[in-house]
């Protein structure tokens, strides 16, 4: 489904991605880890099309297709989808609006009728259930003065609502109560399935007991120093990184 | 110009004695005021050429010819409506039938008595513009007040919008005046609003006069939708008395040239006053605000949030003055000019302006001129919403602190109709900031 081929990547002329290969197939669930600053949002955000990011090189295609020269809202339609670190508050806009205008655009990419604001009604009410949301949310502007937590799960919100292909989460498990943590876990098991796919960026092996990988990704430094099993996030949690920086660095200088 | 304009034939066509002498002082003041120009410091970022190179005729009649006077009513003012039209008063296509009794709306030469008496009072009285030949020219020149007054204790449900329409085939020029009397413990909503046929030149000059008796609430709002080729000058003032609460909206969209004098007189104390604008220029569009915010006794609050959204070649200019004079203590003053640039040639000049007399005082304010940013836009695009539609929210969103507080459900519906089209012109290029 998604396939990284040596991507290099600079933010105002700096490097922070220097070569990522990385495969995920359909029915895949791949976890990224990895030190603060080491690259994971930065390859999140480059997969779903931020502008600030530059490419310098390597490939990154979604089923087959080369994206890289596609505008971000091409790249959703298509059906990726970027749940963020840090949800952007919209004031002004209201996110029941915003909600209906994303599944409305994915739907008529994908030749299903439009919603009307009725249906989506019934629509929303399935899916705020799915992630145990008051519908009150849907009212206010988009995620203005919503807690740490509730921006998290408004996230979820728009990902169950908009049925990705590719669903990138970064750090979704940040800012969660334990609750929220299993509610919004529970919710991404039920939207699993065999055609879609998940890259789950995080720190904590707490939400992989919830939601199994099945291949865990260490990024330090902007490569992917090592890749394993579940069982390495349980690694990392013992160990930390240190232990992987060394081996980075002999082979950054061999 | 206006020396040209004024006619002393027509100054003589008042409905009543003071009013006749008030409209020959004015006569005698455009003769005496000169004509501003770009070395007035007052004028300094805007021409009036538009003015001055277009030959401006009277208007014969208020006959409509091409506009849809319906169309323009709001639902909720369907049976509380006034219609000038050229400025002539037209009480066919007017309907006040709505409003309860004691409340009057209409024309001098209709009203009681003590309506009568107030406008005796206080007409000519409130917009008093230092050194300004328009509002004289107004008083001197203007064929019929709209006056409404509203009696002690009544609160009125119903908003009253007073259209003022601009149809002809001239290049006509008109005067607006509408002269509001608030009693004692009163509330009423008054939209003003300013229309015309599309595409036509003509030059609209309107004073409103807005007295408020102890602890009377007034919501003011005015709306200028006029051609886009119009000239549009503007003068609101208000004068508050005890406890009053004044809360102005002024909503910007049309015209190639409109000036704005946002006036409140905050004369007593416990009283607040809001002066809020909304603006949005394209295009060519040359916008001018120039507001006045006085306070003049104890313990009142005012509000001042002016945000413009310039795209295309648009122009704004904003200098709001705030003044806090020796013996008005325990004040507190908010002004904020927000300005929304969405084009590289759009221009925007701001200039908030606060002299402040009294020392126990806390007056906020601040200016900020920013496009859209980049992180917003890419959230909303990044959940598949096109680059324009995107836009368009976050436009919307930005000039929707002003319009949720029109306390008229269709014209805030209206509104932002018209807000997203207006920013979604095909020459709008926009830059973003960078996060
Ligand atoms: N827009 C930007 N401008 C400047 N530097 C940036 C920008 N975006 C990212 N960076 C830098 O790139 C590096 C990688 O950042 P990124 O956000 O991808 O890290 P991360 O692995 O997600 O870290 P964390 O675990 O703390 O979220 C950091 O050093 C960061 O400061
Ligand atoms: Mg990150």
């Amino acid at each position: 489904m998604l396939k990284i081929i040596d991507l290099h990547a600079t933010v105002e002329g700096e490097k922070i991605l220097k070569g990522i290969n990385l495969e995920i197939n359909k029915g895949e669930v791949h976890a990224i880890m990895g030190p603060n600053g080491s690259g994971k949002s930065t390859l999140a955000k480059i997969v779903a099309g931020h502008p600030a990011y530059e490419v310098t090189g390597g490939q990154i295609l979604f089923e087959g297709e080369d994206i890289l020269e596609m505008d971000p809202d091409e790249r959703a339609r298509m059906g990726i989808f970027l749940a963020f670190q840090y949800p952007v508050e919209v004031p002004g806009v209201s996110n029941s609006m915003l909600i209906r205008q994303a599944v409305n655009a994915v739907r008529s990419e994908r030749g299903i009728d439009e919603l009307d604001p009725l249906e989506f009604e019934d629509f929303i009410e399935e899916k705020l259930k799915l992630v145990e949301m008051d519908d009150k949310f849907l009212d206010r502007s988009v995620n203005e003065g919503f807690s740490g937590g509730e921006k998290k799960r408004n996230e979820i919100l728009q990902l169950a609502s908009m049925e990705p292909r590719l669903a990138l989460m970064d750090e979704t498990d940040s800012g969660l109560d334990i609750d929220a943590l299993r509610i919004v876990s529970d919710a991404v098991n039920k939207i699993r399935n065999s055609e879609n796919a998940f890259m789950l960026v995080t720190h904590y092996q707490r939400i992989l007991n919830y939601i199994t990988p099945d291949k865990v990704h260490v990024l330090i430094n902007g490569r992917i120093v090592k890749s394993g099993g579940k069982e390495l996030a349980l690694q990392l949690e013992e160990k930390g990184y240190d232990w992987l920086m060394k081996d980075q660095l002999v082979n950054g200088e061999a | 110009m206006l020396l040209e304009l004024v006619d002393n034939a027509l100054v003589n066509t008042a409905a009543n004695k003071s009013l006749m002498s008030a409209r020959q002082n004015a006569y005698n003041q455009v003769q005496s005021i000169p004509f501003p120009t770009s070395k007035d410091e007052d004028w300094r970022q805007i021409s009036l050429k538009p003015l001055t190179s277009n030959n401006f005729v009277a208007a014969k009649s208020g006959d409509v010819t091409s506009i849809d006077i319906k169309n323009y009513i709001l639902k909720e003012a369907d049976a509380s409506h006034i219609v000038i039209v050229n400025g002539f008063y037209r009480d066919d296509l007017s309907n006040v039938s709505g409003l309860p009794e004691g409340c009057f709306v209409g024309k001098l030469g209709d009203a009681p008595a003590h309506v009568v008496e107030a406008f005796e009072k206080h007409y000519s009285n409130v917009a008093t513009y230092k050194s300004d030949a328009f509002v004289p020219f107004n008083t001197a020149m203007v064929r019929e007040t709209v006056i409404v007054y509203i009696p002690k204790e009544l609160k009125v449900e119903a908003p009253l919008q007073i259209l003022y329409a601009t149809d002809a085939n001239e290049n006509i020029f008109s005067n607006a005046r509408t002269f509001i009397f608030a009693e004692r413990h009163s509330d009423m909503t008054i939209v003003e609003d300013f229309v015309g046929k599309e595409e036509s030149i003509y030059f609209m000059n309107a004073v409103t006069e807005t007295v408020l008796s102890d602890e009377s609430h007034v919501t003011h709002i005015k709306v200028q939708r006029e051609s886009t080729k119009a000239t549009h000058i503007s003068r609101t003032a208000s004068l508050l008395a005890r406890g009053s609460n004044y809360n102005a909206y002024t909503i910007s969209l049309g015209a190639a040239l409109f000036r704005n004098e946002p006036m409140a007189l905050v004369d007593s104390e416990n009283a607040h006053a809001t002066l809020d604008g909304l603006v949005i220029v394209n295009g060519n569009q040359v916008s001018d605000t120039h507001s006045i915010m006085d306070h003049l006794k104890e313990n009142c609050t005012s509000h001042q949030l002016h945000k413009v959204i310039a795209s295309g070649k648009g122009k704004s200019v904003f200098n709001g003055k705030i003044f806090v004079r020796k013996d008005s203590q325990l004040i507190d003053s908010f002004q904020e000019n927000r300005n929304l640039l969405l084009s590289e040639k759009a221009e925007v000049f701001t200039k908030p302006q606060l002299e402040i007399f009294a020392d126990d005082v806390k007056c906020s304010h601040g200016a900020t001129i920013g496009q859209l940013s980049e992180d917003e836009m890419f959230y909303l695009q990044s959940r598949g919403l096109s680059k324009t539609t995107a836009q368009q929210l976050l436009t919307y969103g930005f000039a929707l602190d002003v319009i949720e507080n029109l306390p008229v459900a269709s014209l805030r519906e209206k509104l932002s109709h018209d807000v997203a089209e207006l920013t979604t012109d095909s020459d709008v290029e926009v830059t973003y900031l960078e996060s």
